[in-house]
C-alpha cells in the first residue's frame, strides 16, 4: 500500500474492514478491452437497486461516499440503465459531488422497444449522469437490438461514444447473444455468470475470446442470494492459497479469473461490502485448477 | 411471454425494502402535523359508523374521498414514483377510486333505509377491519422493526387506506351496489402483499 492510499483508507475509516498492512497491497487487477487495449479495474459497481432510492437527500450522502470509496479503492467501471428507477439520476448527483473522476468508465444501455427514442432516451441518461460522452452504451436485454446498435454504431463512429454492446442477464436468449456476436462488430457483452451459473463457459465466453470481445458478468452474487447462502458455510482451507478472506472475494475472484470475462459488476449499498468486493482486485488469482476446486468446494455445500 | 414468464417478482422489483420504508419516513416527516387532523377524522368515520347516520355516512364517505386522494396525491405520487417506474399507474387507480366514492356518495345521499340490521355480521367485520386499519396496522408496523417515523396511518399510507375502506365501505349500508367500493383497494391489497412477498 503506498502512502496515498494509506491516507485515503486511512481518512474513510476503512483500515478496520481491510485488514491489510503495508505489505500485502499489491497492485489492482485490471483486464483488456480487446477491441482497443484499453485496460480496466475488474471489479465494477451495478447500480440496479442500490441507487435506486429516489430524491433521498440523507441516503444520496451514504452513496455519494459509497461511490468515492469505489473510486480509491481503485474501481472504474459503473453499470446503470433507464430501466433502474431513478438509479442513473442519482448516480448522476453523486458523481457530480465527487468530480472530477478521472477513474469513471460509464456504463449504461438503452431500454426502449421504439428505436426512434432511442437517441433521446440515451441523451436523457447521459444528461442525468453528466457526462460528457458515455463510455460504453449497451443495448438492455436485446430489446430492439437491430435498430439500436445501429444508433449505437453512428454514436461511436461520430466520436460520441466509445464502446458498443449488448445484455442480457438470467441465462436468457444466449442464441440471440450469440448471433449478434458473431454478425455484429460490438466491443461487450453482458450476462450472467457467477460459480453457479456457468452457462456462458459453452459458447458465449469462447466465442467473446475468439471475436475479441470483452465480457461483463452481471448477477455474481444472484442479486444477494448466492453469497447469503455461501455464508453459511466455511470458506474452505484453500481460501488462503487464492488471498480470499471472505465469501465475496472468492465469488469474485472466480468469476474475473476466467480469461474471456472483462469485469463483473456487484452491486452494493455497504461500505462494508464494496471493501470486501473491491478485495477481489487483490492477491493472488485463481488458475485452472484451482478454479475447479473452488466449483467442486462450492457444488459439495 | 415465456420469456416474461421465467421472471420471478423479485427479479421484476427494482427497489429495495429499505428504500420503500425510507419514503414513508420522509413522507410522514414531510406531512407532519397534519397526521393528527387525518387521525382525528379517521376517529370520527368510526364513530359515525357506529352511530349509523346518513350524515355521518355521508361525512364517511367524504372521508375515504380525501384518505385516496391524499394517499394517492401525495405517498404515491410524490414519493413513490420516485423509486418505482409504475407508480403512476397506481397514482390514477387512487384517483379513479376517490372519483368512484364521491359518485356512490352523490347517488345514494338522501337514500334513508340502506343500513343494515344492528347487529348484522358484516357491520362487525366492517367495523373491526376499520378499527384495525386506523388503530392498529400503525403499530404493527413499528413492531416490525421499521422505524417509527415510518408508521403507516390512514389517510397517507396506501395499505391502511385500502384496508380501511374495505371495513368503512362493508360497515357503511346494506346496499349491494357499494360492493364494487371494493375492487379497487382489493386489487391495490394484491400488489401490497406482491410487493411485501419479495421483500
Amino acid at each position: 500500500m503506498n502512502r496515498r492510499q494509506f491516507l485515503k483508507l486511512s481518512s474513510l475509516g476503512l483500515l478496520a474492514f481491510t485488514n491489510l498492512n503495508a505489505k500485502s497491497w499489491p497492485a489492482p487487477a485490471y483486464k483488456t478491452i480487446p477491441s482497443s487495449g484499453e485496460k480496466i479495474p475488474v471489479i465494477g459497481l451495478g447500480s440496479f437497486v442500490n441507487f435506486n432510492v429516489g430524491n433521498d437527500e440523507k441516503i444520496l450522502a451514504q452513496r455519494t461516499e459509497l461511490l468515492n470509496n469505489f473510486f480509491n479503492l481503485g474501481g472504474g467501471m459503473i453499470d446503470s440503465s433507464p430501466m433502474y428507477g431513478s438509479s442513473e439520476r442519482n448516480l448522476g448527483y453523486c458523481i457530480e459531488r465527487l468530480k472530477p473522476v478521472d477513474s469513471l468508465f460509464s456504463a449504461t444501455k438503452v431500454w426502449t422497444s421504439s428505436v426512434e427514442d432511442g437517441p433521446s432516451e440515451i441523451e436523457d441518461s447521459r444528461q442525468l449522469w453528466g457526462v460528457e460522452k458515455f463510455d460504453l452504451l449497451q443495448v438492455h436485454n436485446l430489446l430492439s437490438w437491430e435498430g439500436h446498435l445501429e444508433t449505437l454504431f453512428e454514436m461511436k463512429r461520430q466520436g460520441r461514444l466509445r464502446y458498443v454492446g449488448i445484455t442480457t442477464s438470467h441465462g436468457r436468449r444466449h442464441s440471440e447473444v450469440e448471433h449478434v456476436m458473431k454478425t455484429q462488430p460490438i466491443d461487450f457483452v453482458q450476462a450472467t455468470y457467477n460459480i453457479l451459473d456457468r452457462e456462458v463457459e459453452q459458447r458465449i465466453l469462447p466465442l467473446a475470446r475468439e471475436r475479441k470481445i470483452a465480457f461483463i458478468a452481471n448477477r455474481p452474487f444472484r442479486r444477494a442470494s448466492l453469497i447469503d447462502w455461501a455464508k453459511q458455510y466455511p470458506l474452505p482451507d484453500f481460501a488462503s492459497d487464492i488471498d480470499c478472506k471472505n465469501w465475496a472475494a472468492f465469488l469474485l475472484k472466480f468469476i474475473v479469473s476466467h480469461p474471456a470475462v472483462t469485469c463483473a459488476i456487484p452491486a452494493t449499498s455497504r461500505q462494508d461490502h464494496l471493501v470486501e468486493n473491491m478485495g477481489a482486485m487483490q492477491g493472488v488469482m485463481p488458475d485452472t485448477a484451482m478454479r475447479q476446486r473452488m466449483i467442486d468446494y462450492v457444488e459439495s455445500l | 411471454m415465456s420469456e416474461w414468464s421465467s421472471y420471478s417478482l423479485h427479479d421484476l422489483l427494482i427497489f429495495s425494502p429499505d428504500s420503500y420504508f425510507r419514503l414513508y419516513e420522509r413522507s410522514n416527516l414531510a406531512f407532519w402535523p397534519f397526521q393528527l387532523l387525518m387521525i382525528a377524522i379517521a376517529l370520527l368515520m368510526l364513530y359515525l359508523t357506529m352511530v349509523r347516520t346518513i350524515r355521518g355516512q355521508l361525512f364517511i364517505l367524504a372521508g375515504l374521498v380525501l384518505f385516496w386522494l391524499l394517499s394517492g396525491w401525495w405517498f404515491i405520487g410524490r414519493y413513490y414514483t420516485q423509486i418505482n417506474t409504475i407508480a403512476d399507474w397506481y397514482f390514477w387507480l387512487f384517483m379513479i377510486q376517490a372519483a368512484l366514492m364521491a359518485l356512490y356518495a352523490v347517488f345514494t345521499y338522501r337514500r334513508t333505509s340502506l343500513y343494515a340490521p344492528a347487529g348484522d355480521a358484516v357491520l362487525g367485520v366492517g367495523l373491526g377491519i376499520a378499527g384495525y386499519s386506523v388503530l392498529i396496522h400503525p403499530f404493527l408496523i413499528v413492531l416490525s422493526g421499521r422505524n417509527w417515523l415510518g408508521s403507516e396511518l390512514i389517510a397517507i399510507a396506501p395499505d391502511p387506506v385500502a384496508i380501511g375502506t374495505i371495513g368503512f365501505v362493508l360497515a357503511m349500508s346494506a346496499s349491494k351496489s357499494r360492493y364494487l367500493l371494493l375492487v379497487i383497494p382489493l386489487l391495490w391489497l394484491l400488489v401490497a402483499v406482491a410487493t411485501y412477498s419479495t421483500f
